[in-house]
């Protein structure tokens, strides 16, 4: 089997709080990989120690068949791994297209006294940064707002955004906190498009969300988290049906899973 | 018209206005403010990029000022080098001494520069006052050779306005290509936000280092200079006052606003001589005037510019990128 990202036996405190505790799954090339659980069950831990945001005290991550776990995050994202944020993170006082343009750092080169002299290599680079910035605008429905400041910007587009820099740079591997958290239905429906006209790209996604109608609409596979460890993997089907995890959503409630977006949420 | 265009144009505005002033100018003694406004604007440019685009601040850049100055003016008065090489050598170990400082401090978060900064500033006074045989200590170092270039001395008022405005509209200039490039875009995110901008692969740390060690070049530029134009420099010059001063400087025009910075530095540079009973309280002045900025108007001159501008003028439409 071909995986992008193999977890191994992942484990991180917050001093007594165990917050991954022994940790283990992989997420297969090309393909969505979801990770849903209760709040608090280390989703956004996980994502944490995958991006290199945080350190894991014991296991590892490897991306593309090397180690990550220990890496600073920007060596990562040069290693073709990006990511969205949970809570949202835009560049608030730069415009939406130097927003996506930031998001090729990682794949360009120029320095400072190539930008500050205006060396040829860095006016080509930069020319060739602007088109690539302004087709990811197109790509992802923002075009009409390149100007604006990122910071004005609805909640719903400022998601968007943040997805158009975590893919503009072509990654192998983009991990999702909530991409969905806070969109109204409309918006759920579009968002939930995109990532899979991506996944048609070819680029893997690993998302974490509490929208289950979108995770089983999206994903290829799920990966349950309780309480910092592993309940429960496999298809999305599987999952629906997976006694532990019915158990751990319902808690005696009498709702169906495709309520648990909102029992979760609330 | 593009936001690049729109700059140049500026330049070409100020460029002129600059070639300007001297006919207009009666008493030599104006010359003399506009070169200190020059030299200002040298260090504050250099500032500004540290403050408005990395979201660090330095208290000791006026040491990194006398750096320039005393290192220039030693190795030209003492050790015979031309002065241009020796204002070369000096940026040279503004840099390492940037570099030294600014790689433990920059690297955690909170603003550990500033203590660093300020302590780096009393030591240099320090050493100039102490170092006396190379300083000359308290009444400090005079008979420093004025700049040489191609055949001209730049050493009366008027030569040397043409060589200090010249380097500051290349800094005006250099400072703004950075910005508007990559580089300037991946410092402006990471002052937005750190954690995102490492997540696209701006090494967040590395960065406002290289920053820290640009601006610390801008300063001892303009110290350097400013030995060769006066000949003579004494410590109070580069005191912590002066550090506050610079802050304030770029506060005034507006922080990550480089025609702010310089905005800041034409405004209160000649605030002191023009009003001389402001000379005796400067230091009261600047401290206060920016804790009132601060509280009041963090985005300085240009900001409220922005903000007023739509009473007065069209309305303000939003422009390309
Ligand atoms: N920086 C931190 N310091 C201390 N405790 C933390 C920290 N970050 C997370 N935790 C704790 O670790 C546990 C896991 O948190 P995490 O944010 O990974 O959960 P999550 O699954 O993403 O939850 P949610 O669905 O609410 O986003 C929680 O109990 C949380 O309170
Ligand atoms: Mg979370």
């Amino acid at each position: 089997m071909d995986d992008i990202l193999a977890v191994e036996n992942l484990s991180l405190s917050f001093g007594g709080l165990q917050a991954l505790d022994g940790v283990s799954f992989s997420a297969p090339r090309g393909l969505v990989t979801a990770i849903i659980g209760p709040n608090g069950a280390g989703k956004t831990s996980a994502i944490n120690c995958m991006s290199g945001v945080y350190r894991p005290q014991g296991g590892r991550v490897m991306l593309d068949g090397r180690q990550a776990s220990g890496a600073p995050q920007h060596v990562l994202a040069r290693r073709g791994l990006t990511r969205t944020f949970q809570n949202l993170q835009v560049f608030a006082n730069l415009s939406v297209l130097e927003n996506v343009m930031v998001g090729l750092h990682a794949v360009t080169k120029s320095g400072f006294l190539g930008a500050m002299f205006r060396l040829p290599g860095h006016r080509a680079e930069e020319r060739a940064i602007r088109e690539r910035a302004l087709e990811m605008l197109d790509f992802i429905g923002l075009a009409e707002l390149s100007g604006q400041p990122a910071g004005q910007l609805s909640y719903g587009d400022r998601k968007r955004v943040e997805l158009a820099r975590a893919l503009v740079g072509r990654p192998k591997l983009v991990l999702l906190d909530e991409p969905v958290a806070g969109l109204n239905p409309a918006e759920t429906e579009e968002m939930g498009s995109i990532l899979l006209k991506v996944r048609g790209t070819g680029v893997s996604l690993l998302l974490v969300e509490h929208d289950m109608a979108l995770v089983m609409r999206v994903s290829d596979k799920v990966v349950v988290l309780h309480f910092g460890r592993k309940i429960a993997e496999g298809t999305p089907h599987e999952i629906q049906n997976h006694p532990e995890v019915i158990a751990t959503y319902l808690g005696g409630r009498e709702e169906p899973i495709n309520g648990v977006a909102e029992a979760a949420h609330a | 018209m593009s936001r690049g265009q729109v700059f140049y144009l500026q330049m070409g505005c100020l460029g002129l206005a600059v070639l300007l002033a001297p006919l207009f100018m009666s008493n030599p003694y104006y010359l003399n403010v506009l070169n200190v406004v020059a030299l200002n604007v040298i260090a504050v440019t250099g500032l500004n990029l540290l403050i408005g685009f990395a979201g660090a601040v330095s208290l000791g850049h006026a040491a990194f000022i006398g750096l320039g100055a005393y290192l220039s003016g030693m190795l030209s008065s003492i050790w015979g080098w031309p002065p241009l090489a020796a204002a070369l050598a000096a940026a040279v170990l503004a840099a390492l001494v940037a570099l030294v400082i600014g790689l433990p401090t920059l690297r955690l978060e909170g603003n550990y520069l500033v203590m660093a900064t300020l302590g780096f500033n009393l030591i240099v006074g320090i050493i100039m006052l102490q170092a006396d045989q190379y300083t000359g200590g308290p009444s400090g170092l005079s008979g420093i050779e004025p700049v040489r270039l191609l055949g001209m001395t730049f050493s009366d008022d008027q030569s040397f306005y043409w060589l200090a405005w010249a380097v500051a509209l290349l800094g005006l200039a250099l400072a703004r290509n950075l910005a508007a490039s990559r580089v300037g875009r991946g410092l402006r995110a990471l002052h937005d936000s750190p954690l995102a901008a490492a997540a696209v692969g701006v090494p967040t740390a590395n960065y406002k280092v290289r920053v820290f060690v640009l601006s610390a070049v801008y300063a001892s530029i303009s110290g350097s200079l400013y030995a060769h134009y006066f000949g003579i420099i004494t410590p109070r010059t580069f005191d912590i006052f002066r550090s506050v001063e610079l802050v304030t400087m770029c506060l005034v025009g507006g922080m990550g606003s480089l025609w702010g910075g310089f905005i800041g530095a034409a405004f209160l540079t000649p605030l002191p001589q023009a009003l001389h009973v402001f000379d005796q309280y400067k230091d009261v002045f600047y401290g206060g005037l920016l804790m009132v900025l601060l509280i009041r108007e963090p985005e300085g001159l240009v900001g409220a510019w922005r903000r007023l501008r739509p009473r007065f003028g069209p309305k303000a439409t939003g422009r390309p990128a």
